[in-house]
């Protein structure tokens, strides 16, 4: 995770220097300038991201997606098509005998922009849009559960120390020495089994809870670690001395001392996370046991457009180009993030 | 009588997430109408050969030249070469060019005889199929120069009664002792004991004499199967000949480093003057094992260095390829292309949809076309509306449901059945592996059977236990697809396992658990006929009341393509779907 966007050097290099607000200390606060402006430190790191064009341009790719992903039904609506239709196999003259598109580039038209599905005969358009809710939805809530968890638990370890960190870090070490990705394939299936009557179809809500619950049992190790390691130093630190001594209880210093100084870390794994879990649901889909048909589900979509690569390329430019944009503006937007907050890092 | 088709299905499967190379198009699919070019062997009639169609040597095969290594690439390592215990088409396919057996068969273009291996003819029997007498040819040796004799068949056949290996074909051992709980009669050579006179009778070093239990005209075929392969007593080295079998074909192993390599070099004690059907053209078979499916492809597509002289054992592409097949005519030229023993169908639960009025609005509401796109249409075979292969002896096809109706099925025509049986709603759970044909499959048949007015349920299985959980009693299932193949051209490896009521139990075969007494009593009575030809119209008449039943949906006869790389000559397919490796040579 060290992809260093292109940023606009903030201190010395800066391409204009002497604008009032680029000089900045390396504490992060305005050293003064011509004039004296009061800001806090969230207005700094605003500033800071607002001038890192990678940032910016990251985010608003990121915001698109978003848009699309919430805007999907209206999408489906103006454009006519639905993501579940096999056009190919009910209209005659999309798909050949053997199940691929008979118009060039993978069926392409005016019909449909982004063509159609081999053998199924789906629209593309639609299932990459709707695909993405599947993705993101996945993905956003695995990464709330994962931080508030793992959150929770690394202050614990890291402030409490003792028998309560030793327990929560080998269960940590145990999480981590796990091979997560075989544990999925292996349980999944047994998950889904404990709650759906082997006579009916399993729920898509289902589905998706199981896989959430899956990702989210390995995914709070990573930042419980990270925050365990940054309160280990911290709780030495004199303020948090002082608010002992001035008789502060656990929970007083954990939220109200410790974890302002976190959110900088916190959101930074954050954001590092949600294409992280993007990709992990499309990896799962990919070896069958993530969302299954008829999901639409990007992980599957380019699976299968691998496997058709020399006959039907398009089918697996669609839904590959989007992922590799979609991880990339996420991956840079979470660099730009932290650079904002915390410049020091990694200069 | 075990899990036959099931097993070799199983292997041969799997091709669910197939995959193949690259040359990116994007000039568009096409609408050309050779795409559904017929696969070339339409019907591979079986007929029992002669004594003088036994006589070796081999007839050269066109062009061939000797020397020269062939590359086998195989999705799987091989599990059972013990010729007795291998079971599944890649592996019988390897076996038979190793051990040779009584009888085997020979496959000129089309046509499938049945021809004595290391017997002089396919056997003769006195007194109506209960007594088969075998004499064996001239100038038989081992890999080592020692000859093969009467009693080391016999002995070959005494081992396969070893209960533990059950995994192989069990026709002789039931069929000699006239009972399926064959190791009670006689526990295999193991205990020290030898198989009386009055079951395996050894007169000379050059006759062998099986007295059944009741008469078998089939005798001939089963004797083609692993089990009468020769085995030397002192060679045996039980569980290790399953790795390592002691050859008498044209080759000879080498080395095998088990889910690695396989490396066969020429036989030097093989007589090809003995040899009917067997050449000896390359030098070296170089098996490549745990290869996926796409990678195959990929690579055989691709030809580079080695790989152009490789070609799949196999493994059958999927609709992706079949495009690729489709548009690159120098590729065409070198895929195989015919159908093998396999009948494809959806099987009925007919222990939960007990009306067989349900049924048959099922079967006609059932989009035939739109499921087989997911596996490249035509290409994965032709539908098929009787449970008989085509490469069954007799099949003929007679009038079914399926005449008239639109090749997509006919929804309001169901519905209306549906209706006038008062079970509007049924609710039927459609089983499914993981696998992107099967899911892909799903889809048409969800919406379609839905459209007709069943609740329709889907249900997912892994593909490692997919024949357990369709194969229960109590299967939550209503309707899954099957396949099988005959383990030899007749009828009789068909419909005894598959709808015959006392194979309606947990694991047997008989998936559609159907149950008829009419029809196994009518089973009964066709296997006593011991005319092969007389028997096979009696099969295809039982096919036909069996359908009348709608137990399961007929979906297609499969179809093999398999590629071969460029300097690959000879290549074509055997009686078991894969590529037959007795007439490979290099050119």
């Amino acid at each position: 995770m060290t992809m260093q966007p292109q940023l606009v050097p903030e201190a010395g290099g800066s391409p204009n220097p002497g604008t009032p607000d680029s000089p900045l200390s390396e504490a992060g606060v305005a050293a003064a300038p011509q004039e004296v402006v009061g800001r806090s430190p969230g207005q700094l790191a605003w500033r800071r991201f607002r001038k890192d064009r990678s940032g910016v341009i990251s985010a608003s790719i990121v915001i698109f997606f978003f848009l699309i992903a919430f805007a999907a039904p209206l999408i489906e609506k103006l454009y006519g098509k639905d993501p579940y239709t096999r056009y190919g196999q009910i209209h005659p003259g999309l798909l050949n005998e053997v199940g691929a598109p008979i118009a060039p580039n993978g069926g392409i038209s005016g019909e449909h922009w982004f063509g159609i599905e081999p053998a199924v005969g789906r629209d593309v358009l639609m299932q990459l849009v709707y695909g993405i809710r599947t993705s993101l939805l996945l993905a956003v809530v695995v990464v709330i559960i994962v931080t508030v968890v793992g959150t929770i638990l690394g202050i614990t370890a890291g402030y409490l120390g003792g028998k309560v960190d030793y327990v929560i870090s080998r269960v940590i070490d145990t999480l981590l020495a796990m091979p997560s990705q075989l544990f999925f394939i292996a349980f999944t299936p047994i998950v889904l089994a404990l709650f759906v009557s082997e006579r009916e179809t399993t729920p898509t809500m289902l589905r998706a809870t199981a896989l959430i619950i899956v990702l989210s049992l390995f995914g709070w190790t990573r930042i419980a670690r990270i925050l365990r390691g940054q309160v280990l130093s911290m709780r030495e630190r004199e303020y948090i001395e002082a608010a002992k001594v001035s008789g502060a209880g656990s929970g007083r210093i954990i939220f109200k001392e410790l974890l302002p100084n976190l959110w900088t870390p916190i959101l930074i794994v954050a954001t590092l996370d949600l294409p992280t879990y993007v990709t992990t649901e499309a990896a799962l889909s990919f070896l069958g046991v993530g969302m299954t048909e008829p999901t639409p589900d990007w992980g599957r979509m380019i699976n299968k457009g691998f496997e058709g690569m020399q006959s039907d390329v398009t089918y697996l430019a669609f839904p590959a180009i989007a992922m590799v944009i979609f991880v990339l503006a996420f991956n840079l937007l979470g660099d730009s993030v932290r650079d904002a907050l915390d410049p020091k890092s990694n200069r | 009588m075990t899990s036959t088709g099931k097993r070799r299905f199983v292997a041969l499967f799997a091709v669910g997430a197939l995959a193949a190379s690259a040359s990116a198009c994007s000039s568009g699919g096409g609408d050309k109408k050779d795409n559904t070019a017929k696969p070339s062997a339409k019907t591979a009639s079986v007929v029992i050969g002669t004594a003088a169609d036994s006589k070796g040597p081999a007839a050269e095969v066109p062009g061939a030249k000797k020397g020269g290594v062939a590359g086998v690439l195989n999705r799987t390592g091989f599990s059972h070469l013990d010729p007795g215990r291998a079971y599944v088409s890649n592996l019988m396919t390897v076996s038979e060019l190793i051990s040779r057996r009584l009888t085997t068969y020979k496959r000129e273009g089309d046509k499938t005889t049945l021809v004595g291996d290391l017997a002089t003819d396919t056997g003769t029997t006195t007194d109506g199929g209960k007594t088969w007498k075998y004499t064996l040819k001239d100038n038989l040796k081992y890999e080592d120069g020692t000859p093969i004799v009467a009693a080391d068949v016999k002995y070959g056949v005494e081992r396969m009664f070893n209960k533990a290996w059950n995994e192989g074909p069990v026709w002789i051992q039931g069929w000699l002792t006239g009972s399926d709980k064959y190791w009670e009669a006689y526990p295999g050579p193991y205990e020290g004991a030898e198989l009386p006179n009055d079951k395996i009778e050894v007169p000379d070093a050059k006759t062998i004499i099986f007295h059944l239990a009741s008469p078998q005209g089939d005798f001939p075929f089963a004797a083609a199967m692993g089990t009468t392969a020769p085995m030397p007593k002192s060679k045996d080295t039980k569980e290790q000949i399953d790795t390592k079998p002691f050859a008498s074909g044209p080759y000879k192993i080498t080395t095998h480093e088990p889910d690695k390599q396989l490396i066969l070099d020429k036989n030097p004690n093989w007589d090809p003057a003995s040899d009917s059907v067997r050449h000896q053209y390359v030098d070296q078979f170089k098996f490549e094992m745990g290869i996926p499916g796409a990678t195959q492809f990929q690579r055989l597509t691709a030809a580079a260095g080695s790989d152009a002289a490789a070609f799949t054992l196999n493994e059958r592409p999927d609709a992706n390829f079949a495009q690729q097949i489709a548009t690159d005519p120098a590729l065409k030229n070198r895929v195989t292309d015919g159908i093998g023993p396999y009948a494809n169908r959806f099987d009925i639960n007919n222990l939960r949809i007990t009306d067989v009025n349900v049924r048959k609005a099922m079967a006609i509401a059932f989009p035939r076309q739109s499921a087989r796109l997911a596996e490249g249409g035509p290409t994965a075979g032709d539908f098929s509306t009787t449970i008989a292969s085509p490469t069954q002896l007799g099949y003929a096809p007679y009038k079914s449901l399926f005449d008239g109706l639109p090749p997509d099925g006919d929804q309001a025509k169901a519905k209306q059945m549906l209706e006038a049986a008062g079970k509007v709603g049924q609710k039927v759970v459609l089983c499914i592996n993981t696998t992107k044909v099967q899911q892909e499959r799903a889809l048409p048949i969800m919406d379609m059977l839905g459209k007709a007015g069943f609740q329709m349920e889907r249900k997912e299985i892994s593909d490692k236990e997919y024949y357990d959980v369709i194969g229960k009693l109590d299967t939550p299932c209503d309707l899954y697809w099957a396949g099988w193949g005959a383990d030899w051209p007749t009828g009789s490896t068909v419909y005894t396992p598959v709808y015959d009521s006392r194979q309606v139990l947990d694991n047997g075969q008989n998936y559609a658990k159907y149950k008829n007494p009419a029809v196994d009593a009518e089973i009964d009575r066709i296997l006593k006929i011991t005319d092969t030809n007389a028997q096979a119209v009696e099969w295809m008449k039982l096919d036909e009341k069996i359908m009348q039943d709608v137990p399961s949906i007929p979906y297609i006869y499969q179809r093999h393509r398999l590629v071969y790389g460029p300097q690959i000559g000879g290549a074509a397919l055997n009686s078991k779907g894969a590529i037959d490796l007795n007439n490979i040579f290099i050119k």
